[in-house]
């Protein structure tokens, strides 16, 4: 017979549609057979996985139609079984899984779509941190401007993408006809707002470029250096403290260092 | 004595606004604990706005303390920062598995009833247990299968597991009735071999009736069948906290206020002194 480590192992393969003996330690009873024992087990696991998609990618699911989506569940639940313990971290692998698997990878915007849902997903609960105001940064002495230094709110993400998928999320979710897929190189900017809502605008270029270089380290005066391929040097300065001033209104700016 | 914190509601997002702006009459709200093991944002903002007005209790699927990997310490560390933070009643989970070889099946899969489960079972509720600093309530689940290595009734293996684990049992009436119908048991002989003095919670619940078996779907109301197993319940129980749990077709509030007023109602109904 079984030990409980066989009994399990055999049990998830059943679920996992692999070869399985399981069945073969389950009793028959009151005439419901063990096929249909089995079977609700194998049901509720696809259902439960498939539901779990639905509620974090509602737009991508009216993107795609009912039959590629259950297409997309069905195959996605096979390759990727869950190593998460919650739900909520079960379609971190999706954006991926689209982007090389037929049909999806021929149509680009598809992956796109789930990869904003998933950062919009990680605004939503990412930490919780101080916000700074425009009253911190003219509290900071002059001298210490150069070597300005930013921390972001936890929310804060860039969100990069090749194809019109935010447009087209946009449109779904005002239940529009979305646009034909077609090439976008755009920066967007995600974040979680004061009232705890996620909010995404897109980026000009210099403002990209401005925030990625914070991001990676750089200070105020390495930005100002970035800038003037963007802006002419009596421009810089002006043009730096615009993107600051908005980004300090909408709360993204943890800290200054 | 096992503490009584009345009649409670399990808190789902839909109902968050209408539980802060109206302060219903509520006695507690039980809480899925992996909803709130995120960073922060908005769930853990409402949980604590609703945790100033309200007693809260834990309920967690995610433990897998059946299951033959080993115990998932992340986890654990997760749930001892939420009960540090939320200060719960009690915090639950349910004597089954749900994960192994690393994959998690996000169902609460059954155990067999046999010696080395329960040994496996009572050595993990041990450690769970010391780990968390504080006793742990399990519940039965709903199943619709009986493994051939079973050696024992479910109600037996249970009561052998608190017994060793001195761990204790939030009693699910409805998955009593599920797993009755579908194993072709009594579900008033589960309950008389369940010692009272262990049982700390009730969950009453709706489930989907195929005639040949039974689903435990939590999406409809809770049924007559439940209703009058409830009242025998309380005959052999007395009066424990008890809550309605609905996961999915979710009513209005007041729906489900209704349905733990009724629950309300019946334990009037029953002698204080009845267990
Ligand atoms: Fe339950």
């Amino acid at each position: 017979m079984f030990n409980l480590s066989e009994l399990q192992h055999e049990f998830m393969n059943h679920l996992l549609d692999k070869k399985s003996v399981i069945a073969k330690n389950v009793m028959e009873q009151n005439g419901v057979p063990v096929s249909t024992r089995l079977g609700i087990y194998g049901n509720a696991y696809k259902v439960r996985l498939k539901s779990s998609i639905e509620n974090d990618h509602e737009i991508l699911g009216i993107y795609l139609g009912d039959d590629l989506f259950d297409l997309m569940a069905a195959g996605y639940t096979a390759s990727q079984p869950s190593q998460f313990t919650s739900l909520r971290d079960f379609c971190e692998y999706l954006p991926e899984y689209l982007r090389k698997t037929e049909p999806f990878s021929a149509t680009p915007i598809i992956a796109e779509i789930a990869e904003f849902e998933r950062n919009l997903l990680f605004a939503f609960d990412a930490g919780n941190a101080k916000r700074s105001t425009i009253e911190d940064l003219t509290s900071l002495p002059q001298e210490q401007w150069p070597t300005m230094k930013l921390r972001f709110h936890p929310s804060m993400q860039i969100h990069k993408t090749h194809w019109n998928s935010v447009p087209s999320w946009q449109a779904l979710k005002a239940e529009k006809i979305p646009p034909q897929q077609e090439k976008l190189d755009a920066y967007w900017l995600i974040w979680r707002n004061y009232n705890r809502i996620t909010e995404f605008r897109s980026l000009a270029m210099d403002e990209y470029v401005m925030l990625n270089g914070f991001l990676h380290g750089g200070n105020f005066a390495d930005i100002c250096e970035l800038l003037l391929e963007y802006h002419t040097e009596e421009e810089v300065a002006v043009n730096a403290i615009t993107h600051l001033t908005s980004w300090l209104e909408i709360g993204i700016i943890s800290t200054f260092q | 004595m096992n503490k009584f914190i009345g009649y409670g509601l399990g808190l789902r997002t839909v109902h968050y606004q209408h539980v802060l702006e109206h302060r219903p009459d509520v006695d507690w709200f039980e809480v899925h604990s992996e909803n709130f093991m995120v960073a922060g944002g908005k769930p853990k903002y409402n949980l604590h706005a609703i945790r100033e007005h309200y007693p809260l209790v834990l309920h967690g699927v995610s433990m897998s303390i059946g299951s033959t990997d080993p115990l998932d310490f992340d986890y654990l560390k997760k749930l001892k920062t939420l009960v540090a933070e939320v200060q719960p009643e009690w915090i639950s989970d349910h004597f089954c598995w749900t994960s192994v070889g690393k994959v998690n099946s996000h169902d609460l899969l059954p155990m067999p009833y046999n010696e080395e489960a329960i040994q496996h079972l009572v050595d993990r509720i041990s450690q769970v247990q010391d780990f968390m600093g504080r006793q742990v309530l399990f519940e039965n689940v709903s199943s619709y299968l009986t493994y051939k290595n079973s050696e024992m009734e479910e109600w037996e293996f249970i009561s052998e597991i608190v017994k060793r684990s001195d761990c204790k049992i939030l009693l699910d009436i409805n998955n009593i009735y599920v797993s009755s119908r579908n194993h072709g048991y009594s579900p008033h002989e589960f309950m008389k071999h369940i010692d009272p003095s262990c049982v700390q919670q009730f969950h009453l619940a709706g489930h989907e009736d195929c005639g040949e078996y039974v689903i435990d779907t939590h999406d409809h109301d809770v049924p007559d069948p439940v209703w009058e197993l409830y009242a025998d319940a309380l005959k052999h129980f007395g009066l424990v906290s008890t809550m309605i749990e609905r996961d999915d077709n979710i009513p209005e509030f007041v729906e489900l206020q209704a349905e733990m007023n009724h629950a309300k109602e019946i334990a009037k109904t029953v002698p204080p002194q009845a267990a």
